[in-house]
């Protein structure tokens, strides 16, 4: 009897031994690059794997006009492409993530990330003819991983920057984004093209799918320190440097528009923004010609949103639409709207405006 | 959570294996078309030893080498490792017998990590419910009554539940605490045949990071488990079952949860 309990205990080790080395990684056999330009220990696996949230590769539009399927304060991300308005709403992005998109031959990769309610466009018209991004299903910092599909490097949305991959270290190509509410968006540009809810997937796009995350002080993957300056998840517009950063919260620019002459990290920028109308864009006050401008806020002439000393009226994408310049355009900043948990962790040393 | 209840001095060794297929993509209580071609499926090898200790007591260990699988877009993430250790101790102030028809039991246990719970890709940590093991430690209290319908036993109808108190892993993470509850029915001819049936309800909380729920966790399934055993002698037994979904309650969320699942045991009962 002693040899068979022996035995019984033998086989258990024995099963721990075989179990016990463990394996992982990809399935594919090609050798992946294992370099991280930022701290892997801090990026998650978010649990659906690569593609797992399916970006939408094949975009349906209607025109806002015609939009009914959204509410007035519900927000919306537009760009302005090849002559093209483009709006892609939030309760569509945050089960999608990324849509490939494209003007005529100009093809661009639209990203927001629910975690950090941060949105930016990449133009990548440069990029292989079947340049497309998807979701990776990690995260750094909260903040959506994206993948190339050529290549299958890695890309921070936030550092705009490939961090993993044959394209480590390359930066990305920013498109000026505006968000705002779809009452706001509908009544500037009722001609413009809204995603569609055919989207290829079967959603439910009514249910915002991340609980009370959007409201709560709560995040969802640890960070070591968080700004508690702000509400974590207060929406800012902020502009970065290397060294230097600075916010503005949304909710803080009043109910009639506002225009913000200043200098950050010794260029001259303009911030415009208005809560109640639920917009906000920085850009250079600087010309290709080398004039720096001076610009006052224009009420209740959407999309219309500053004018400056010379009689130029600058639209909310800062293209100059009517006065001497127009056709021009103001040059695009490093700005983006995110949340400020987030936007905080990326850019350290960021000064809070409305404070 | 079946465990044996050996009688005084027996021993009871099963290996199990099974497969779980967690493919199907459920939105509260709706099945949704998934269009990610995504592949979820976990495998494991279970080995479960017992022994009684005395009229009333015994004691069980269960030991698990796990393989999970995750392929989505192509991209294949593939996870083998030893999972948790589950320890239990049990008292049955009552077994089925020539003068009883009633059976009742109580347990209490540990589930212990001593599997693997770091496994990574490129560098990074894959998800926790891509981990062999927990990571953690769980209290798990177990009771379990049953009822002979005859008198030669054959028939029984019994009733069992199990609930599960997870701790936190070293990453803040922590599986959502559980209850499982079933109901079923057996029946052994005179043949070596047997046939059972069980509905199996389990309720989780959600999982929690650091404390903060997480979104598109927990939930309540229904599923039913047919099983069928036959008796190759007197002390070896081959048991198959399924574990079929009825319906699920995911908090009107998106989950990837069990689309099927089947297990084969191979028992074997000695001793004194």
């Amino acid at each position: 009897m002693k040899l068979v309990e022996y035995g019984l205990l033998l086989s258990v080790a024995m099963l721990m031994v075989a179990c016990g080395g463990g394996s992982s990684g990809g399935g594919d056999s090609s050798p992946r690059p294992s370099a991280w330009l930022i701290p892997s220990m801090e990026v998650y696996d978010a649990g659906p794997g690569q593609d797992g949230i399916p970006s939408i590769d094949e975009p349906q539009y209607a025109l806002a006009a015609d939009t009914t399927y959204l509410d007035a304060s519900e927000l919306v991300v537009g760009v302005f492409v090849n002559g093209q308005y483009l709006a892609y709403p939030h309760s569509i992005l945050a089960w999608h993530e990324i849509v490939n998109d494209a003007v005529d031959t100009d093809a661009f990769v639209f990203s927001f990330c629910p975690l950090t309610g941060s949105a930016v466009a990449w133009d990548i018209s440069d990029d292989a003819t079947d340049a497309e991004f998807g979701v990776t299903g990690l995260l750094y910092i909260s903040n959506l991983i994206l993948y190339d599909r050529a290549s299958g490097s890695r890309w921070s949305q936030m550092l705009q920057q490939s961090v993993w991959g044959d394209r480590s270290g390359e930066r990305a190509a920013p498109i000026q984004v505006i968000e705002t509410s779809w009452a706001t968006w509908q009544s500037m540009y009722p001609d413009s093209l809204v995603l569609t809810l055919e989207t290829g997937f079967l959603r439910n796009y009514d249910n915002y799918p991340y609980a009370d995350y959007r409201t709560s002080s709560d995040l969802l993957f640890p960070l070591d320190d968080v700004d508690n300056r702000l509400h974590p998840k207060r929406r800012v517009i902020g502009i970065h440097s290397n060294t230097a950063g600075k916010a503005y919260q949304i909710d803080s620019f009043g109910s009639t528009t506002q225009a913000i002459n200043e200098h950050f990290d010794g260029n001259p920028i303009v911030v415009v923004g208005n809560s109640d109308l639920d917009f906000a864009a920085i850009y250079s006050r600087e010309l290709d010609d080398g004039t720096i401008l001076d610009f006052s806020p224009v009420q209740d002439q959407l999309p219309v949103v500053i004018s400056d000393g010379e009689g130029n009226n600058w639209d909310i994408f800062g293209n100059a639409v009517s006065g001497p310049r127009m056709g021009a355009r103001l040059e695009r900043t490093t700005s983006f709207t995110a949340m400020w948990f987030a936007w905080a962790a990326f850019f350290e040393n960021t000064e809070i405006h409305f404070n | 959570m079946e465990l044996a209840t050996p009688g005084d001095g027996k021993w009871f060794l099963a290996a199990t294996y099974e497969y779980h297929d967690a493919s199907e993509l459920v939105s509260g209580s709706s099945t949704v078309r998934d269009q990610t071609g995504r592949d979820r499926t976990s495998e494991a090898l279970v080995v479960e030893l017992s022994r009684g200790l005395g009229a009333k007591y015994s004691f069980s260990a269960l030991l698990a080498g796990v393989n999970h699988e995750r392929t989505v877009g192509g991209i294949r993430d593939d996870v083998t490792g030893l999972g948790d250790a589950i320890v239990m101790l049990k008292y049955s102030p009552q077994e089925i017998s020539l003068y009883s028809r009633n059976a009742l039991s109580f347990g209490v246990g540990a589930q212990l990590p001593i599997g693997k719970d770091d496994a990574s890709s490129d560098d990074i940590v894959l998800a926790e419910d891509l981990q062999p093991s927990t990571g953690a430690f769980a209290g798990m209290f177990w009771a379990y009554a049953a009822r002979a319908l005859n008198e030669s036993k054959g028939a029984r109808v019994y009733a069992s539940a199990t609930y599960t108190y997870n701790d936190e892993n070293d990453r803040d993470y922590q599986f959502g605490h559980s209850t499982t509850a079933s109901l079923g029915a057996s029946y052994q001819t005179q043949s070596p045949w047997g046939f059972n049936l069980e509905l199996l309800f389990r309720h989780a909380e959600r999982d929690q990071r650091a404390g903060v729920d997480i979104p598109n966790t927990g939930g309540e399934w229904l599923d039913i488990v047919p099983a069928v055993q036959y008796h190759i002698n007197d002390s070896v037994a081959l048991r198959a079952s399924g574990k079929i979904p009825l319906s699920r309650d995911l908090n009107d969320e998106l989950q990837f949860t069990t689309k099927y699942a089947v297990r084969l045991t191979l028992s074997w009962v000695f001793g004194n």
